[in-house]
């Protein structure tokens, strides 16, 4: 009977104690999870895929010439890298590390890089196509002007105007084939600036010979 | 009964300790992240320096300090490049030996370097544009004054391609937004038209050598006019005017057009030239006898062309088999704005009617380089 109650007794103490451990489970799931979490977090790696990407993506924006074609973006563009990684080295420092703030900063950066990137194409392609009517305005132009020089008086403002003439052509074509070097080593803005100067001047030439030729048309049929 | 009791023993104890155990666990990691907190704030990370820098480098490549101010922006990258990578150093040490002041110091000089460039590059551009401003009046002024000393020379093609080619570039120069471009083409500019104005200069001061010669022949000229009381016709070549007098005194000027070669003697036939000397008319031509209105034709070559002609062939200067050259003659159908005879002298036919009929044959023709000194001419 001793027996009895003495281990009626001691299961009666265990199951109290048993009841107390289930109070504790909370506790214990609590403090397994943190540990888990702590331990998962500290060990969390830097999202280096992410920064390759991110970085590439840049190189490839500059590879486009998007510094000159699309500078304030691609100043903010780097300046957003820049920051990217910034928010990777201060996880990097961290207890705790999180990601998910750096890791979102790089996706904007690969993001923005395309939209650099697309801002430099169209920014290149629109200096091409500037060019290029530039250019063909010009060489017709310059064909007009020696044909008009032909038509010209050699009257007034004659022979002396027009070897002036002759010489700024031959300059226009000693320019255009200066420009088609630049536009072959692919200085686009210096290439856009000496087509826009040689248009000008081709225009001007064609406006003074036209002006000449008609004057001289009026004055014959006066007379 | 041994093994159930010990089991239930050591899950008793378990169970009584837990919490305890479990106490110590969490005080541990709060102690931990606890320290981590303080040595943040004790520790100052260098994550707002940097914000700061990146920022600052940011504002100052915007406001052109990779072109104006490169010496301070590129020190000012640098500097940030070293608080990163010391930033990166210090974060794979642990936690308590962890030290930011050096990444903090690099990332305050990127600042203050990022910031001295923005500066730099605001004062450089202002200073860059005022300094080619100023390049551009200055050539702008040259090149007008070139136009103006080309204006007293025979039209050259090579010299016109050269400044129109100076023309297009200074064109250029004014448009350029890149301040290596544009010294570039002020440069290139600079160089046409210093050979231009040198070469004009020299032209000048050669043909300026027998100015005297051209001042005592109009002033033999002028006194046999008072003297004699008859009409002398004064050609100026640089002022392309042809003067009357009568009795010494002017009567009038009139524009004239000469031989494309103008400037220099006549050495011989088809050299486009313009005789220089005294001459006399020796005929007065109209109607079916000349082409050009009304002429009058003068007595070149004379002795002293002969004579220079005679020394020339015989240094072999000029071939024995071209000829001197002759029937020079001022005669009408000038006007036409340029130089375009083969060495005579053109008026417009109005103007010509009028000298015409102040001149009889005999009348004196003096054709000079210039009456005005070369200090005159030359702007």
């Amino acid at each position: 009977m001793k027996s009895t109650s003495n281990v009626t007794g001691k299961l009666t103490k265990s199951l109290s104690d048993f009841k107390k451990m289930k109070n504790n489970r909370f506790l214990v799931s609590a403090t397994i999870l943190g540990i888990t979490a702590l331990t998962f977090t500290s060990c969390t790696k830097a999202p280096q895929e992410k920064i390759d990407l991110a970085n590439q993506a840049v190189q490839n924006a500059a590879t486009l010439e998007a510094e000159v074609y699309a500078t304030y973006n691609f100043v903010a563009l780097q300046d957003s890298l820049k920051g990217a990684l910034e928010a990777v080295e201060a996880e990097n420092g961290s207890f705790i590390k999180d990601y998910s703030v750096a890791v979102e900063k790089l996706d904007q950066v690969i993001i923005l890089a395309n939209d650099v990137k697309v801002e430099a194409e169209i920014g290149k392609q629109a200096y091409s196509a500037e060019i290029a009517a530039n250019i063909q305005t010009i060489q017709t132009l310059l064909a007009e002007n020696k044909q008009l020089i032909e038509e010209a008086p050699k009257g007034k403002e004659g022979a002396t105007a027009l070897m002036a003439i002759k010489g700024e052509l031959e300059a226009i074509e000693v320019a255009v084939a200066e420009l088609n070097n630049l536009v072959a080593s692919g200085d686009l803005i210096s290439s856009s600036q000496k087509a826009k100067v040689s248009k000008e001047k081709a225009t001007l030439i064609n406006s003074e010979l036209k002006e000449v030729i008609a004057k001289y048309k009026g004055t014959t049929r006066r007379v | 009964m041994a093994q159930p009791d010990g089991v239930f023993s050591i899950m008793i104890q378990v169970t009584n300790n837990l919490p305890y155990f479990l106490l110590i666990i969490m005080l541990s990691v709060l102690v931990i992240l606890g320290y981590n907190h303080f040595s943040q704030l004790t520790v100052q990370s260098p994550d707002q320096a940097l914000a700061t820098a990146r920022s600052a480098i940011s504002m100052a490549k915007i406001e052109k300090a990779k072109e104006y101010a490169s010496n301070s922006l590129t020190r000012s990258m640098n500097y940030y490049d070293s608080a990163m990578i010391s930033w990166e150093t210090e974060n794979k040490k642990i936690m308590v030996s962890r030290d930011y002041s050096l990444s903090n110091y690099y990332a305050d000089q990127a600042t203050y370097w990022a910031l001295h460039s923005q500066q730099a590059s605001q004062v450089n551009q202002r200073r860059s544009k005022e300094l080619v401003s100023q390049e551009i009046k200055l050539l702008k002024k040259q090149m007008n004054q070139i136009e103006l000393l080309r204006q007293n020379l025979p039209i050259n093609i090579k010299e016109s391609k050269a400044l129109a080619k100076a023309k297009i570039l200074f064109e250029e120069a004014t448009l350029q937004h890149s301040v290596t471009l544009v010294n570039q083409n002020i440069d290139e500019v600079k160089k046409i038209l210093a050979s231009l104005e040198q070469s004009s200069k020299h032209k000048l001061e050669q043909y300026f050598m027998d100015y005297h010669q051209w001042c005592d022949l109009h002033e033999q000229a002028v006194k046999q006019s008072i003297s004699q009381k008859t009409p002398l016709i004064v050609v100026d070549k640089l002022a392309q005017s042809c003067f009357t007098y009568h009795s010494g005194r002017l009567i009038n000027s009139y524009p004239i057009e000469m031989g494309a070669n103008w400037l220099g003697d006549k050495q011989h036939a088809g050299d486009k030239m313009t005789p220089e000397g005294m001459y006399l008319v020796t005929k007065k031509k109209e109607g079916s006898e000349t082409k050009y209105h009304k002429a009058l034709l003068i007595n070149y070559p004379n002795e002293v062309d002969k004579e220079r002609y005679r020394k020339y062939v015989a240094t072999g200067a000029i071939s024995s088999s071209t000829g001197i050259g002759g029937l020079i003659e001022i005669h009408g159908h000038g006007g036409k704005g340029s130089n375009w005879t083969d060495g005579c002298i053109a008026l417009s036919n109005i103007q010509m009617d009028e000298l015409y009929q102040q001149c009889k044959v005999g009348t004196p023709v003096l054709i000079v380089g210039s009456l005005r000194p070369l200090n005159q001419v030359m702007p």
